[in-house]
Order: structure tokens, then C-alpha cells, then sequence
């Protein structure tokens, strides 16, 4: 074997042996050295959101006006918000929260946008018509009033947010799926899988979807990012989450008052976006080009 | 007993104003156990008859005629039908094989895949 570090894990199990369905997958990742650190990152971020309430070493929502707008020092290590309450158990906390609504959001909506997209594209005619229309719809509107008038009709509250974030999000995953599966249709290996008698779903499953999927992974790792911040935008708004859930966009809108005053406000808690979004654009570029299936071996002919 | 039955198969793709005509009353008969080849200029039809066997034509293109395998009428099955007979009755191979694997799947499940079924 060639990699250190994924024998080792092998070995214990942790990995497929060689071999095994998408154990070539897991070996390639294992190889290049950038996205072992952003997995690791990962690794590390989820393990704090998960073991948050442990780690902190304040309550995240303890109000102490007397240390108000405090700086990073020994007693508060990144410093306090305006209200006295400490910004490092704000930003473990938060982690649990900011992480799995952009999970949340951007898995619903490559779901939902593979399957619109694959119907539109694979069957074509009245489906395409009648879906494209819908993603039409969807995409005239600008996304943070859509999504505003969408949490203005439910309320509040993390599902809610969740729901009118994928549901201004689809869109964009159905209408590239669209335009792929259009080009891969008319691919000969399409053709000689309906010629052997192959159904629709068993192409879309085998052969369109693995051939698609790529761009739309880009794409969601870039939208991971994009939906935390889209997240401080209704928080700034004032429809976003509840005052007493720390989220990191909301943070980062409230701290934006006192910028001058109190800047780690904002970079602490735009610190923690900025690692998160470079951690997934770092695992989404690696992806792209180990799923690239002409990524090597090039032109045969 | 004839194998397959093609009668007067025409097929016409709309171009333009008018349309163009691919093939024009083709009518031949394949036994069973008999090798059979069409030989013509590029462009002269032979793929398009071969299509339209397996209604693998574009949707747009104008087919008339009759092709009838062991008695059945081609044009008038249901997909499900359709789709036991392709690959296990009446096989095609595409020009420019290479283009026939899918590149994200690995090349031994593909062909394992035509045994499956």
C-alpha cells in the first residue's frame, strides 16, 4: 500500500479494505494531504459542537452587565458580547447549531434538487416544462425575502429556518442538475444501457446521477458557507433565531454595533465562519477532482 | 420462419420547413441461424434502420412501416416489453465502443452487468 496514515487506519478498521465499494474513494482522499488536514479540521469542529456544553466555561446565555464588552483576557478568553456573556462558550455552542442548520439545509436541498433535476432532464417534455417553470419561480425571487416571507408564515425556530432556507436553495442544485443530465443523456453510455434494456431508474441511479454528481458537491461545500451567512442575514433582520440560541451569524450581527468600540465582537465569531467555510471549499475541491471521472487515464483514442 | 420482418420501414426527421428523408421503404426478412449485413455509403441509413429496430430513435423523427419480431409488432409494445427484448433478443452495438462505459463506474461491473440480466 502507499499511504501511511490510511493503512493505519485500515488496520483498525476504520476503513474498507482495498476493494471494497468505495474504498478507492477513501484511499485517494487519504492521499492528498490538503483535504486530510480539512478532514481533520472537520473532525475536530464536530467534536466540539458535539461536546460543547462540556467544554465551554461559561453558560452561553449567563448575562453579566458589569463585564460587559470585555476584551480577550484570562478570565474570558475571547472576551465578552454586550451583554456580559462569554463569546468562547457562545461560539462552542453555537458550532451545534450553525453547523447542522448548514447541513441540514444544503442535504435537503441536493436531495430534492437531484431528483427535480433528474426528472426535468431525464424525461424531458411536459416534466421538464412543468419543473423548470417551478425552479423559474423559485429563483426570481431574491433568496433572503423568500425565505423572510416563508419565516414570517411559520415562525421561528431552527426546523423552520431550515425549511425556508432549503426551500430557497433547491433551485440552484435542480437547475444544474438539469443542464448535466441533459448533456449526459446523449452519451453513448446511456444509449447502450437502454439498447441492453436497462429501466429509467436504473440508469438515472447508475449511470447519470455517479457522472453528475460532482458540480453539485462543489457546489454544496461552497453553499455550506454561504447559508451561515445567509442565516446572519435573518438574524439581522430580526426573523432569525431566537435571542437565547447562540448562532454564529446572529453573533456576528449583533457585535457588528460595536465594532469600534469592541471589534473581537465580530472577527471572533467571523473567525469561526471564515474556518468552517475554507475547511468545506478545501473538501469540496478534493472531491471534484477525485469524483472527476476524466480526471485521469485522459482521452484512450 | 422469419425471425424479423420489415416492411416498407420509412423514416422522415423534420428539418426546417420540410424534412429529410432517412430511409425510404426498406422491406427485408432475417431467418433464424442467418447472418445478415446492409452495406452503404455514410449517411445512406443503415444506423438509422438499425434504431428504429429498437424504437431508440429520437423522438421527433416520423417513423412508418412494420417490423415484426417472431410475430410481434415492434412499433405497438409496451416499454416493458420493449425492454426484455433489448440486449437479451436484439442486441445493438454503437459506433465508437469506447464512448459505451461509463466512466465513473468501474469497467468489470459493467460488463458483469450484461450477464445480470
Amino acid at each position: 500500500m502507499d499511504n501511511v496514515f490510511a493503512d493505519r487506519f485500515r488496520r483498525e478498521d476504520f476503513l474498507p479494505q482495498p476493494g471494497e465499494y468505495g474504498g478507492d474513494f477513501v484511499k485517494r482522499v487519504f492521499q492528498r494531504k490538503d483535504m486530510l488536514f480539512a478532514l481533520a479540521a472537520l473532525v475536530l469542529f464536530a467534536g466540539v459542537a458535539l461536546f460543547a456544553p462540556l467544554l465551554s466555561p461559561y453558560d452561553p446565555n449567563a448575562i453579566d452587565l458589569k463585564n460587559k464588552n470585555l476584551g480577550p483576557s484570562e478570565g474570558h478568553l475571547l472576551g465578552t458580547d454586550y451583554l456580559g456573556r462569554d463569546l468562547l462558550s457562545r461560539i462552542l455552542i453555537g458550532a451545534r447549531i450553525s453547523l447542522s442548520i448548514a447541513f441540514g439545509v444544503v442535504l435537503i436541498s441536493l436531495f430534492v434538487g437531484i431528483a427535480a433535476g433528474c426528472a426535468a432532464g431525464y424525461y424531458g417534455g411536459l416534466v421538464d416544462e412543468s419543473v423548470s417553470r417551478v425552479i423559474d419561480i423559485f429563483l426570481s425571487f431574491p433568496g433572503v425575502i423568500f425565505a423572510l416571507t416563508i419565516v414570517g408564515v411559520l415562525g421561528s425556530g431552527v426546523f423552520n429556518l431550515m425549511l425556508a432556507l432549503s426551500i430557497v436553495q433547491w433551485a440552484r442544485y435542480a437547475r444544474l442538475m438539469r443542464g448535466q443530465v441533459l448533456t449526459l443523456k446523449k452519451q453513448e453510455f446511456v444509449l447502450s444501457a437502454v439498447t441492453s434494456g436497462a429501466g429509467d431508474f436504473h440508469i438515472i441511479r447508475r449511470h447519470i446521477v455517479p457522472n453528475a454528481i460532482a458540480p453539485l458537491l462543489v457546489l454544496a461545500t461552497i453553499d455550506l458557507g454561504h447559508v451561515i451567512l445567509s442565516i446572519a442575514t435573518l438574524s439581522f433582520l430580526g426573523i432569525g433565531l431566537p435571542a437565547d440560541i447562540p448562532e454564529w451569524g446572529a453573533m456576528l450581527s449583533a457585535g457588528k454595533e460595536f465594532m469600534r468600540t469592541a471589534p473581537h465582537q465580530t472577527i471572533f465569531p467571523g473567525l469561526a465562519i471564515t474556518f468552517v467555510v475554507v475547511i468545506f471549499s478545501i473538501l469540496g475541491d478534493g472531491i471534484r477532482d477525485i469524483l472527476d471521472p476524466h480526471h485521469e487515464g485522459g482521452e484512450m483514442y | 420462419m422469419n425471425l424479423l420482418e420489415i416492411r416498407e420501414l420509412s423514416v422522415e426527421f423534420p428539418a426546417g420547413e420540410g424534412s429529410v428523408k432517412a430511409v425510404s421503404g426498406v422491406s427485408f426478412d432475417i431467418r433464424e441461424g442467418e447472418t445478415f449485413g446492409i452495406i452503404g455509403e455514410s449517411g445512406s441509413g443503415k444506423s438509422v434502420v438499425g434504431l428504429a429496430l429498437l424504437r431508440l430513435l429520437p423522438a421527433n423523427a416520423r417513423i412508418s412501416g412494420n417490423v415484426c419480431f417472431v410475430g410481434k409488432d415492434i412499433f405497438s409494445l409496451e416499454p416493458s416489453e420493449l425492454r426484455k427484448i433489448r440486449g437479451k433478443r436484439i442486441s445493438l452495438m454503437p459506433q465508437n465502443p469506447a464512448g459505451a462505459l461509463n466512466p465513473a463506474l468501474k469497467n468489470g461491473l459493467q460488463i458483469g452487468e450484461v450477464f445480470e440480466r
